[in-house]
Order: C-alpha cells, then structure tokens, then sequence
C-alpha cells in the first residue's frame, strides 16, 4: 500500500515533467521534486515497517533491494533539484524519476516476493547490511550518471554536451567509492564471516567487479583523454548496463551463493 | 632524448596502459563470469557445442582466473599501479602540504597490499573440515582438541532456520584453552591463527526401545537388531514424526511405524528422538590480516579522494 503510493506520486512527477519536457523553457518544473521527495519518504518508511517486523534491516531479498534502490533514487531526485552547484536539466530529472519507478516496478513483479521474511543465518550479519545499503547507494548514482550520459551522446552542441558530461562525470565520482566500499570491500568482508573465503569468483562476484572495472577504466580514462568524444559515456553506459545485469541477470540466468537475491 | 631506463618508467607508469588493463581485465572477468569455471570436460561437451567446448578448454577458458590470460596483464597491472604510485606520492610530496592529495596514493596502496594478501591467501591457505555430535571431540591442526558441548537449531515459527549454533570447548595440552563459545554463522570463532566457522549440520534420528527384559537400548538410523525369528531395522523417521521400522518375523517382512509404548517384534519403542551433527570448517589464512588492512586502506583512500574533491568544490 505504502510502495503503492509513492509509486503514484512518482507517476504524476512523471507525468509533470513529461509536460515540461515540451516546453521551450529549458528549466525543470517548479515542483515535481516534491512528489519525488514524498514518494522515497514514503518508501524509507515502508523499509522502516518492514525491518521493524523482522527486527533487522530490510534489505535481504531482491524485493527490499529494489525497495532501497527506488527510495534512493527518488530523494536523489530531488537533492538533485535543491542544488545548484551542478546544472541538472529536465532530462536528468525525469530519468532518474522514472528508473525509480521502474525499479518499483519490478518490485511489484513475480520476479521480487514481496513476503516478510526474518533472514536466514548466512544474512544475518551487518556486514551484509552495509554492502547492500552501499552498493545500492553507489548504483543509484550510477543511474543517474547513465541519463547523463545518454543525454551527453544525443546533445547537439557543445555546450549541452559539456554540461552533461559534468553531471555524468560528478554522479560517477560520487557513487564510486559507495560502490567500491559496498559491492567490493563489505562484500568481501561479509563473505570471510560467512563462508570463510574473501572471494570465490562466484558468477555474482565476478560480474560485480565487471562492473568496477568499467567505471574504474571511465575514471583513469578521463584523465588521459578529452570529454568531447564518445568513449566516456559509453563507458558508463555499459558500466550500468553490467551493474543492472549484476544485480538481476545473475541471479535469474547464473547460479551462486548470492541466489536469494 | 630519454634513456631507455626512463622510456620503460613512463610506460609502466602510465595512465593510459592502467585504463587499458582495466579494459582487458573487465573483459576477461565478464568471460569468466559467463562461462561456468573450473567444471570437467564433459561438462563443457555437455553444455556448448563441441566446437565452443573444444575452444574453452584449449584457450584456459574454463580456469581463466588461474590462467595466463588473467594472470599475466593482472600482474603487469600491479606492477603498472606499483610504479605509478611510487611516481604519483614523489610528485605529491613535492607539493605544498596544503595542496598534496594523497587518497589515491592510500587507495593504490590498499589495492597493492591486498594483492599482496591475496597471493598468500591463493597459495597458503589451507581448509578442512570436521563433523562433531554432542559430547564428542576432534583433533585441530595445532593438536589441541575441540569437543562439542551442545548444538542449537533454532527455528522462526514457521519453521524456516533462524540459526545454528555450536557451543565448543577447546583443550589445548590437557587444560581447557576455551571453554563454552558459541560458534555461529557470520560468527567465527578465531583460535591460534585459525578461524571455525558454522557451516553445516545434519541430522539423524534415534529410536529408543526396551528388550523383553526390559532393557534398554538406542537404535540409529540404519541399524538391525536381530531376535529369535527374525529382526529389525529402524530405516528413518517420517515427516509426521514417527519411526519407520523394517520387520522381518514369521509372518513375512514389512515396514511398521509403531507409536510409542507400541511393540515391534518382541521390543517395545520408548520414544523417538533427534541428534544433530555440527559441521564446523576450519580455516588457516596466512593473508587474513594483510587482505583486511588492504581493504581498510582501499576504503579509507576511496573516501579520502571524494572528501578531498568536496572540500576544493565547496571552497
């Protein structure tokens, strides 16, 4: 019911910034961000309802993982807005709204049980809160680094282009050592208390640090190259293309330890 | 014009040649993340086409991590983060203190040093296991001897496991060296350089019974008690919680489930009941210490750099 309704205020943020989009007016919609704010509040709390029931943090299984990842998303959104350090144009805002409700989406979907559960021993460790919290704190800035990136490959003039790759470029730094401290580090460290081995190169694993890999290569690429071309973006672009496939094509397609989700 | 010393310096150190390892490794990592690793043969026959099978076993597709393909440009890497972090700390310490930076130095530093503990993971670590009822012991690899006190499975209500816990005592040349730890999972216990985990248990059932005479005796799964005419074998408990027993007597053979105070044969089951065996893993990590202060330095060195960043765009 709660997920129900910031899925509905994000909708019509949706549908408000659709509507700004055709305008010549080259400045985001005055109030969309609100919804967006109401909308991952409402989610915080229905994380907050759902830890209280199994008296641990929520986020041991693919449904409470998405859950995060769209609370996430929606107060980026509108921290986004609020600031004015990084120009953030109508594009971004609607993007990173709707990968939220995407997320959402397929929270709803038979693909994400939505039961609440108590975690199983292996995931009842911190160590595993904090790579999970982490690691979707990262993506989230990594899908909206993607829509920065997008928008810089389809901008036609320079100037539209620099400022994109700006966005892009913050987004990514700012989610990578999440990301790096998440997936990687509290990943590892979870897995030495569990299992009693660092890494195993689990399919899981390994396509998570695929995915640092990418972004790892856009960062150390940025300080050798120029920004005008179309390498970076398209390094983010597969960087997340990877990390979505990370966290859903791994475990629908491959097996592991991490099948729970 | 450069010495050729300082051409291969540049070209170990350089940004460009870390970028495209960086490349080559996520590809070599997405190969092995989409081929199975490490299987037999005929599981690649079984699975691909005997010309991709053919490809993947005689290119060290099926071992990529442990292969040249992997190890070679991951080592070139290492050295390339080597030199370039050496040449990248000698360039900041030149620098005015207020405007050095050095959360990528720690940051490489962390990823060196925990290559470094990985190696020694790789090529020293060593894991066995062992399997432990209530009140019996084994030998450790340091020739103390851990006996099991107790075993817990804990259950949420509807049945699913909450959580398994080994209560332990370990004696060590004949005095107690620790008595009573509880050893769970996500909660090693660490002992002279080893590390137990909890990671497994079985179960098996027991039934106890009384002989005409009215003696007592315990039966486990799989074992036959004769008499005259015949026998018995207690086979497993059913998920109602009742014994099944084979009986073979004058009348033929058959399986019973008798309750309890119920007779089988010329033996009168007392009750059924539940043993649990814990399956402890026990590890020796000679890199344990040197891969965690790696990962702490990528940590602190990964935030350094976004705390760094912040603080020049907020100035």
């Amino acid at each position: 019911m709660i997920a129900s309704l910031a899925f509905i205020f994000l909708t019509v943020a949706a549908l408000v910034q659709i509507i700004y989009i055709f305008r010549k007016d080259a400045s985001p919609d005055p109030f969309s961000h609100y919804l967006s704010l109401a909308a991952g509040l409402f989610l915080a709390v229905e994380i907050g309802r759902r830890s209280i029931a199994i008296s641990f943090f929520a986020v041991t299984s693919l449904f409470e993982s998405l859950l995060l990842l769209a609370t996430i998303l929606a107060l980026l959104g509108f921290a986004f807005r609020i600031q004015h350090r990084i120009k953030i144009t109508k594009g971004i805002v609607f993007g990173v709204d709707i990968c939220a409700m995407i997320f959402l989406a397929v929270a709803s979907s038979p693909l994400a049980p939505s039961d609440i559960l108590p975690p199983v021993p292996a995931l009842q460790s911190a160590w595993l809160v904090l790579h999970v919290a982490f690691t979707m704190i990262g993506e989230a800035f990594f899908a909206a680094g993607l829509f920065g990136a997008v928008l810089q490959l389809a901008a036609k003039d320079e100037e539209k282009r620099s400022s994109h790759d700006r966005f892009t470029y913050t987004s990514i730094a700012v989610g990578y050592p999440i990301f790096t401290a998440g997936a990687l580090i509290f990943g590892a460290i979870w897995a030495e208390k569990a299992w009693g081995v660092w890494w195993s190169w689990d399919p899981k694993e390994t396509w998570a640090l695929v995915t640092w890999l990418v972004y790892t290569a856009y960062l150390h690429f940025r300080l050798v190259r120029k920004n005008t071309g179309k390498l970076m973006p398209i390094l983010v672009i597969t960087g997340f293309a990877f990390a979505m496939f990370t966290f859903f094509g791994v475990n629908l397609l491959l097996p592991g330890l991490h099948s729970y989700g | 014009m450069k010495s050729a010393i300082d051409r291969v310096y540049d070209s170990l150190r350089s940004v460009k040649l870390a970028s495209m390892l960086l490349v080559y490794l996520a590809g070599a990592c997405l190969i092995g993340g989409l081929i199975p690793q490490g299987k037999s043969d005929s599981f690649y026959f079984d699975h691909f086409s005997p010309f991709l099978a053919r490809s993947i076993l005689n290119y060290g597709l099926a071992r990529i991590f442990s292969g040249i393909l992997f190890m070679g440009p991951a080592s070139l890497f290492i050295v390339n983060l080597t030199v370039c972090s050496f040449h990248r700390f000698t360039g900041e310490l030149r620098k005015e203190g207020r405007k050095r930076r050095h959360g990528p130095d720690i940051l490489h530093v962390g990823l060196i040093i925990l290559a470094i503990g990985g190696i020694m993971t790789s090529r020293f670590r060593t894991e066995s296991s062992i399997d432990l009822s209530v009140g019996s012991n084994a030998g450790l690899p340091d020739k103390s001897s851990i006996t099991l006190v107790d075993f817990t499975f804990e259950r949420y209500p509807d049945g699913r496991p909450k959580q398994w816990i080994s209560r332990i005592t370990i004696s060590r040349n004949g005095q107690e060296a620790i008595a009573n730890r509880d050893i769970k999972v996500n909660m090693p216990l660490r002992y002279r350089g080893f590390s137990l985990y909890q990671s497994g248990y079985s179960m098996t059932t027991e039934a106890r019974l009384r002989d005409p005479m009215g003696v007592p005796f315990v039966m486990r799964e799989g074992e036959k008690m004769e008499f005259d005419g015949g026998y018995i074998v207690y086979m497993t408990m059913d998920n109602a919680g009742s014994g099944v027993f084979l009986l073979r007597d004058n009348s033929g053979r058959r399986t019973v489930s008798p309750a309890q105070d119920k007779k089988i044969g010329p033996f009168i089951l007392d009750q059924y009941s539940i043993s649990y065996t814990t399956g402890l893993k026990i590890v020796h990590d000679p890199g344990y210490a040197i891969v965690f202060a790696g990962l702490i330095l990528i940590l602190s060195g990964a935030f350094m750099i976004y705390i760094q960043k912040l603080k020049r765009s907020l100035a």
